[in-house]
């Protein structure tokens, strides 16, 4: 393992005053930092691990991360859901090297072992060869400490001790059951991922989602695009640069929201078929519940979480200055084929790998790790609406559309898990 | 004789290697599809794909690129197609299919130096087209492109395939 970073090292890359906010660029930048990223943060609290329905079966797995460790999450046969690290317990070898799928057992291509998707040893071949007294019951595949779900979203955690899931969840909590509202009843889904990667920190994306400043900018070309073509989205306020209405929120666990105060659906659904989704709403949830269920709105649970009203974003560090993006979305069962096919087509107009928004926003993030891999530049600052934000008794911070509210929350609590004792 | 078909086949790729998307567009007719699958067995309303568009959202695409100054496509992508592999097969005298293998190079232009323009990206694939004679002019209805890299992650798709 790495030397740590001394804990004043990490406090004084997040420089909070009265009249600005800082980040040091260090914190974006070089191996050291990341690999205690992935010990203080990704190793020791909950990370997303799958939502339920990719997994719905007995013997459903995928292949995933936890920062950088391989894990396995699987379906067992007795419908718990496991999380195993995706190594055999024999001499190391990786275990399963499909995406994801289903299987009656996992069996190690180099000598054989198998295990069940719990993890549970099966058989060794020929076990005669090992000696008495060999203990077989510590060679169940490895397994994360911690899995727990809410919502249909399941985490994990390599940290025995890690506080509750919905403690951790905190001020996200509620926007997550406004989220499932807008299935009417029903659940979600989600489709096979997006996926596309870019050269830079995982940071960058994490900050983006709930970034209401950059839009008229970085996405000038898209709103300009979809303004000429009359009816394709429906609802988008397209014309000033930097939007005034709808909020941004940060809260001490590290959450973060943006709301942008109206809804935002494409255009080309069947009227009927919309106003009967939107009824149903208005049933469920009363006139000013449907509305608040379909106000846009997209956070970040901390660290690499991103919900949206269409898709769920998994944000992967694959190194300081690589990452990866997995852009799920979601449809909503029993829901109308139209209403499915247009989430669908949005998810994958708007964010997905082609998409005509991702795509610039990636483009920035590489140019950013262009830019803040000279040490000659030390700081960035992060103090739109700092001051100015309606602070709450419970700590939430409320902002402006275009507020960094949300970057601030996201960054104070990296500071504290970084600083924290290891 | 070369069948008409093949010199739609060149032609696309010439237009779309000399960025002229708008006549590239004119290609297609007001019905077509363009797919780009993750899973190419899979209904693409009901399962996600790289791209699955109608003329309309192809043409909001050229918009972006052309005319809106696009973020990610300043400075603009360099591209080589090399197409070959090309069966043509008639249905009617009105309707043929095609296959063909792309070998799609992409150079993004501007300071090589920095993070995001200096790789050389190379995008394999299977193509296949449904195509139609209009008046005169062959036109294509359906193009999928299968890329062998569908399933893993892709960095900057900001230009057309």
């Amino acid at each position: 393992m790495n030397a740590r970073l001394p804990p004043h090292t990490i406090t004084k890359m997040v420089d909070e005053q009265a009249h600005e906010f800082r980040v040091a660029t260090a914190a974006y930048r070089g191996p050291e930092v990341f690999a205690q990223e992935m010990e203080q943060i990704f190793y020791k609290t909950w990370i997303y691990l799958c939502h339920e329905s990719e997994i719905a079966k007995p013997g459903d797995f995928k292949s995933t991360q936890i920062g950088t460790r391989p894990v396995i999450v699987t379906r067992g046969r007795e419908g718990g859901i496991h999380a195993l690290l995706n190594a055999c317990t024999h001499r190391g070898a990786t275990i399963c090297r499909e995406e994801k799928g289903n299987t009656r057992a996992f069996v190690c291509p180099y000598h054989g072992w198998s295990f069940r998707t719990s993890g549970e040893l099966i058989g060794i071949p020929d076990d005669a060869r090992y000696p008495e007294g060999f203990n077989k019951s510590d060679k169940n595949l490895k397994s994360v400490p911690r899995v727990a779900a809410y919502g249909g979203l399941v985490f994990g955690s390599f940290n025995p001790d890690v506080e509750p899931l919905e403690t951790f969840l905190g001020g996200a909590k509620q926007h997550i059951d406004l989220w499932l509202k807008r299935t009417a009843g029903s659940t979600y889904r989600v489709a096979t991922s997006h996926k596309y990667g870019f050269d830079g920190n995982w940071k960058f994306q994490a900050e983006n989602v709930y970034d209401g400043y950059h839009p008229g900018f970085v996405h000038r070309s898209a709103f300009n695009t979809v303004r000429k073509f009359e009816g394709s989205f429906e609802n988008r306020e397209l014309h000033a640069a930097v939007r005034q209405q709808g909020y941004t929120r940060g809260y001490p666990e590290g959450h973060g929201t943006l709301e942008a105060g109206a809804p935002l659906e494409s255009g080309g659904i069947d009227p009927a078929v919309r106003d009967a989704y939107n009824t149903q709403l208005k049933t469920l949830y009363g006139e000013d519940g449907a509305a608040e269920v379909l106000t846009n709105r997209q956070f970040l649970i901390f660290p690499n979480l991103t919900i949206f009203d269409f898709n769920i974003r998994v944000i992967q560090p694959i190194a300081h200055d690589r990452t990866e993006v997995y852009s799920y979305p979601l449809m909503i069962d029993g829901a109308h084929d139209e209403i499915n096919a247009n989430r669908m087509l949005d998810a994958q107009t708007r964010v997905g790998t082609a998409g005509i928004l991702s795509a610039d926003d990636i483009d920035v993030f590489a140019g950013g790790q262009n830019a803040l891999r000279t040490e000659a530049f030390e700081w960035i600052t992060l103090s739109r609406g700092l001051g100015k934000e309606e602070v709450k008794p419970d700590g939430e911070r409320v902002g402006v559309y275009s507020d960094e509210a949300p970057q601030r929350a996201f960054w104070r609590k990296w500071r504290a898990l970084m600083a924290a004792a290891a | 004789m070369i069948h008409p078909v093949q010199k739609l086949i060149l032609r696309e790729a010439q237009l779309l290697d000399d960025m002229q998307l708008d006549d590239w567009l004119a290609l297609y007719t007001d019905d077509a599809t363009y797919w780009v699958p993750i899973d190419e067995t899979a209904d693409p309303l009901k399962e996600s794909s790289i791209i699955y568009d109608n003329r309309l959202r192809l043409a909001m695409r050229v918009e972006q690129i052309m005319r809106q100054n696009r973020v990610a496509q300043n400075p603009g992508s360099n591209t080589l197609r090399m197409v070959s592999n090309i069966d043509i097969e008639d249905i009617d005298a009105q309707t043929a299919s095609a296959r063909f293998a792309l070998l799609l190079t992409e150079v993004r232009s501007g300071d090589w130096r920095q993070k995001g323009l200096g790789e050389t990206r190379l995008f394999p694939g299977h193509c296949k087209l449904v195509c139609k004679k209009v008046g005169d002019t062959w036109k294509i209805q359906q193009k999928t492109i299968v890329l062998l890299s569908r399933k893993q992650p892709i960095v900057g798709l900001s230009f057309l395939l």
